[in-house]
């Protein structure tokens, strides 16, 4: 579904992402795992157009220009990046709305996502910037499933949460597998690995560890030297 | 009555202050600069209307000739200049947008000279009179169709920015650039636009503002000054601030003129200003912690 290869990304003399290739298969929850720096946001910075880089990344069978993010969020490689990056002085439900913006529909999606994240449905006419942290961070995993991502990429969804939270919100993502493939970088491992399928870890940049999750999970040695665990 | 008749005159010129501000307000939740050469690059549309009018006599022709030119200047210097530096300095845009003054007013004197000419009112006629002897008010003709112009235009600005797509997308945009990218807005045609808007507003407050002003190569300045002021004023956070803004500063424009004396109308709207930024930094009509909406 995603072929990445010979990623670059650089920010003036500072070679961020060194030469990744990876790939990820339909209906697959891949996780990139990694220390603070390691490359994994811009790696995801990358695939989106959103900083420059060079290398190719293949999407559904089409090659991604880059140039911009829309050409991406058209063909459902949906990002939801990190830090959030809701519109706080929008209301949820305008939030939720823009995430229609170029692909899916409110009306058909907005049920969807209040199920999902009910509390979003009782805020629905508050501004964006009052909710809690939690409450931020399931606006922008919303906001992204309202454009019927076929491939969604989150970036750091536990940053900055209580564990309930992470909980409630790791568990969305599971029950979302059936219908979506899910690239999840994150630097909480040991959540992300028992949601997942297959990881991928980087250090400084280059991608220096992949398995299956499980297989992760149980490797002491490898969990000790890269995800401090 | 003074007071009231203070008010009456205030308002149209508020309107076009509130105008000018709006769209300098819009540039800048954007692309996060100030533009300094917004009212040059206005006044290069005048000097076109200006043209128009000359040959064809068509006030609205002229009118809509100078807004399109304007808008169209907007695309263009988004385009040319901003977009390739836009990620890389908001001082080297800032210093671009002073540039822009310069060489918008070397071209105006190039082309038209550094004359004053004459600009017709929109509607000309015998003002409206209310009342009798001391207790009568005055209200001139073309004043009225000033603030009915600008409150067309707020209208329609406001329905623009809260109920389409477009404007739905150009406030996003301003709240948060990487929000705006990943849920498909094209940011780089959203600030050209905005750009479009935001110069083409301007045109149309130089061309109503200009029988009183003259159409000359400064003749926009003062405008943009007081069009910045009625940002500060209002808020440059709130979508509509720069409107109120702008109609306070023109009917205290009009107290202190008839009330203290004319010399003092620029130095206590700085006054103002000052006190509004000790106690309110984010403007009088901004939200609470509302960013750039």
């Amino acid at each position: 579904m995603l072929e990445v290869s010979d990623l670059n990304i650089k920010y003036g003399h500072v070679h961020a992402v060194k030469e990744i290739s990876f790939s990820l298969n339909k209906g697959e929850i891949l996780s990139v795992l990694g220390a603070n720096g390691a490359g994994k946001s811009s790696t995801l910075f990358g695939i989106t157009g959103i900083v420059k880089s060079t290398g190719k990344v293949v999407f559904k069978g089409k090659e991604l220009s880059r140039k911009n993010t829309v050409e991406g969020t058209r063909m459902g490689l949906v990002l939801c990046p990190e830090n959030r990056r809701i519109f706080s002085g929008l209301m949820v439900e305008e939030n939720l709305k823009l995430g229609a913006y170029a692909r899916g529909s409110f009306k058909r999606n907005a049920d969807m996502v209040y199920g999902l994240f009910p509390i979003l449905k009782e805020r629905s006419r508050q501004i964006a910037g009052s909710l809690s942290g939690g409450e931020q961070q399931m606006l922008a995993v919303g906001r992204a499933l309202m454009a019927d991502p076929e491939l969604l990429l989150l970036d750091e969804p536990s940053l900055g949460l209580a564990p309930v939270v992470v909980d409630e919100i790791f568990s969305v993502f599971r029950s979302l597998k059936e219908r979506m493939s899910i690239l999840l970088v994150e630097q909480n491992a040991h959540k992300a690995l028992a949601i997942s399928d297959r990881a991928y870890i980087l250090q400084n940049g280059r991608i220096v560890h992949t398995g299956e999750a499980k297989l992760l999970l149980q490797d002491e040695a490898l969990k000790k030297a890269y995800l401090g665990m | 009555m003074i007071i009231l008749q203070s008010i009456i005159l205030g308002i149209p010129q508020g309107a076009l202050y509130g105008l000018m501000g709006f769209g300098i307000a819009l540039i800048f939740r954007s692309v996060g600069i100030i533009n300094f050469g917004h009212g040059h690059a206005a006044m290069i549309s005048v000097f076109i209307a200006f043209t128009v009018f000359s040959a064809t006599q068509n006030y609205l022709l002229a009118l809509v000739c100078g807004v399109c030119s304007g808008f169209i200047f907007g695309l263009l210097i988004d385009r040319v200049l901003m977009r390739p530096i836009k990620h890389i300095s908001h001082g080297s845009m800032l210093m671009i947008t002073l540039g822009l003054l310069m060489v918008f007013e070397g071209l105006a004197i190039l082309v038209w000279g550094a004359d004053y000419q004459i600009y017709p009112v929109i509607a000309k006629g015998v003002p409206y009179t209310v009342g009798e002897g001391l207790r009568r008010l005055v209200i001139p003709r073309n004043e009225i169709a000033i603030t009915m112009i600008a409150l067309v235009v707020s209208i329609i600005l406001a329905f623009l920015l809260k109920y389409t797509k477009l404007g739905t997308a150009i406030r996003a945009r301003g709240q948060d650039e990487i929000g705006a990218r990943v849920v498909g807005i094209d940011t780089n045609r959203i600030d050209a636009i905005v750009w479009g808007i935001g110069i083409g507003l301007a045109v149309l407050v130089g061309v109503l503002a200009a029988p009183k002003s003259s159409v000359h190569p400064n003749m926009l300045i003062n405008m943009q000054l007081y069009g910045i002021t009625a940002g500060v004023l209002g808020g440059f956070g709130s979508l509509f601030g720069a409107i109120w803004g702008g109609l306070i500063l023109g009917i205290l424009e009009k107290l202190v003129g008839v009330y203290i004396s004319p010399d003092y109308q620029i130095s206590i709207i700085f006054l103002l200003i000052i006190v509004v930024l000790v106690i309110k930094p984010s403007g009088i009509f901004a939200g609470k912690g509302s960013g750039r909406v």
